[in-house]
């Protein structure tokens, strides 16, 4: 059989339709594509993911309006009309008026900032505290992880909220009080896993090699440990925010939230849902807020740690 | 195990020991003087009477004492500053059965059909249910609680005329914060069983499982179910935590008369002693919890008993 396929493709097949590919040169240093850098290779899978992106320009517009919201609507946060009381949204007050004839469109806006402000506050002294206490955990080892794991151990078992609510209680309503409060005890996840990254790199041969071609622990904690932990923390990061944001938006409808005229989405929220029943613009657009710079958190933190993943690398 | 059991109780009266030292230390130090506030017309005699009554005429440590011991021997939480004759014992004892009946209905609905849904979507993976399931377990996620009691009372309760929009007595009256504070509980219990039912269904016994004849619904049930749900019960113990925390603001906006909004009610009334009563109350809670979910922990998955019992 295989001697008769061989005779009847030479048939077909002419052998002018062959030709020697032999070597070309300036192709066999051809790369597929051009070398990335890590980080430019996260990105490039980052942007691949449409959800991803998505939150990435749900989140950017988001910012942009905290900031340049009141001068785009030309009202202030705290000025009262009360010939303009609770109305529904239209031209000039596009999220409507509350109670005291404030335009809501301005009062989210503001209220965003201080949201934010409080999110990305919160997310950086738990990063801060728990990679720092991580590190010195992993990096020294002996009595010292054991003390810091044991602290963690009891902070851990903490009930988080109730500590907040008496943080808050005791220390007033200030922004940084707040910030205070909410991120006192949250840094013990940012440790533990700081902590075991560390120690699961620390053992891998790239750093023994680092250690064996010279480099003192400086060099291998920033060239080395610092990079290859990063990605993870940036997950953490990304998913801690929305987090401490609801916590503000809780201690709000506590009553415990940010001190007035200062507001926040939590409090405009928690005002809103006092008059609900009559007044549902009130609520709605605070509400949406949160819940799209939430939304927006996660899909980005998801995005990341998909593009982070070096499994997934197509 | 007894052991283990004593080992985690002992380090539980610590924690618990250290946390009413530091919050008894805190609120009182706190801004602000309660009987001042309210009673600012009464002549100064009474209100030396008043502080002698509360104790505030002690210095702090020596009222620590005193609360450390009345709290030990007779289990006296304490009185409200605010409303004289109202212990923290009445609170509770009138109220807590109310949180604790939405809290665990809440969270029994929470586990089954978390588990449920998350079983579902990692064996269907990537086809329709799956996908279904994990977009609303994201939105579930995203969506505050409070958005979400009030879409419930905007429309069940408000428009439609389903259920009364707040308030507490009949069945009814269970349906909406049921509801509201079991949604996020499912989401994130659906993502987690997901993960783990997927990273289960690849080890090599469920393969061996199938190798030797095994059905599917035989190895789902005995072999991929159990094995998944070990890292479930470690979420237990937050679960619980978040059943307070929805108590706090749950029970306001529907207006049930359960300790979490006698909580919120103390803090905004800066009810400084019916705050730190009620803080105690939850952080004994919290702390049994934790311990319960550790031995639970153990009996589901046998292999962490060994390691722990030495």
């Amino acid at each position: 059989m295989v001697t008769t396929d061989t005779v009847t493709s030479n048939e077909i097949y002419e052998d002018e339709l062959f030709e020697k590919v032999g070597i070309k040169k300036e192709l066999s240093e051809h790369m597929g594509r051009p070398a990335l850098t890590y980080w430019a290779e996260v990105w490039r899978r980052f942007r691949k993911n449409k959800l991803a992106i998505t939150g990435l320009i749900m989140l950017c517009i988001v910012t942009l309006l905290t900031i340049i919201g009141p001068t785009l609507s030309g009202h202030d946060y705290q000025y009262m009309d009360s010939s303009i009381r609770s109305q529904t949204p239209s031209a000039s007050h596009w999220f409507g008026t509350d109670r005291m004839g404030r335009d809501i469109f301005t009062r989210v806006s503001v209220g965003g900032r201080i949201s934010l402000i409080i999110g990305l506050l919160c997310t950086l002294v738990m990063f801060t505290i728990g990679s720092i206490l991580g590190a010195i955990a992993g990096l020294k080892g002996g009595w010292v992880d054991d003390l810091i794991m044991r602290i963690c151990e009891f902070v851990g078992n903490l009930p988080y909220l109730i500590i907040v609510v008496i943080l808050s209680m005791v220390m007033g309503r200030g922004l940084f009080s707040l910030v205070f409060a909410l991120s006192f005890i949250s840094w013990v996840g940012t440790t533990r896993m700081v902590r075991g990254q560390i120690l699961q790199i620390k053992e891998q041969d790239f750093v023994k090699a680092a250690a064996a071609l010279g480099a003192d622990s400086k060099r291998i904690i920033i060239k080395h440990l610092f990079p290859n932990t990063l990605g993870i923390i940036m997950v953490t990061i990304t998913m801690a925010v929305p987090g401490f944001i609801l916590g503000e938006a809780f201690l709000s409808y506590i009553g415990l939230g940010i001190r007035p005229p200062e507001t926040s989405w939590g409090a405009l929220a928690a005002a809103g849902q006092e008059r609900l029943m009559f007044y549902p613009h009130e609520l709605f657009f605070p509400s949406l807020m949160l819940v799209i710079t939430i939304l927006s958190f996660h899909l980005i933190g998801d995005g990341l740690s998909d593009a982070l993943d070096p499994k997934l690398k197509d | 195990m007894g052991r283990f059991i004593l080992k985690r109780t002992a380090y539980g009266l610590i924690t618990l020991f250290l946390i009413i030292t530091a919050t008894f230390f805190l609120i009182s130090a706190a801004p602000g003087d309660p009987i001042a506030a309210k009673v600012e017309v009464m002549p100064e005699r009474a209100q030396e009477v008043i502080r002698a009554k509360y104790g505030l005429d002690q210095p702090t440590y020596q009222r620590y004492f005193i609360y450390m011991k009345n709290l030990i021997t007779t289990g006296d939480f304490g009185e409200s500053v605010i409303y004289t004759g109202r212990s923290v014992n009445d609170i509770i004892r009138d109220n807590a059965p109310i949180s604790a009946k939405i809290g665990i209905i809440a969270l029994f609905f929470q586990i089954t059909l978390g588990v449920l849904l998350g079983m579902i979507a990692a064996l269907n993976r990537d086809k329709f249910s799956d996908h279904f399931i994990r977009v609303s377990v994201v939105l579930a996620i995203c969506v505050p609680s409070f958005v979400f009691a009030a879409l419930l009372q905007y429309f069940i309760g408000f428009k439609w005329g389903i259920t009364p929009i707040f308030g507490w007595g009949s069945f009814k009256h269970y349906i909406l914060p049921v509801a509201v504070y079991a949604i996020g509980g499912i989401a994130s219990y659906a993502k987690f069983m997901r993960n783990s039912t997927l990273s289960v269904m690849n080890e090599d016994y469920v393969l061996t499982a199938r190798a030797k004849g095994c059905r599917r619904a035989r190895t789902v049930r005995k072999h991929i179910f159990r094995n998944s749900l070990i890292p479930i019960v470690t979420m237990t113990g937050p679960a619980i935590a978040g059943i307070f925390a929805g108590s706090f603001i749950i029970e306001r906006l529907f207006s049930i008369p359960g300790l979490g909004q006698y909580y919120v009610k103390a803090v905004s009334d800066t009810d400084y002693t019916m705050v730190l009563g009620l803080t105690i109350f939850f952080a004994i809670l919290y702390v049994i919890a934790l311990i319960l979910v550790d031995i639970l922990y153990g009996v589901v998955d046998p292999r962490i008993k060994i390691a722990k019992g030495e």
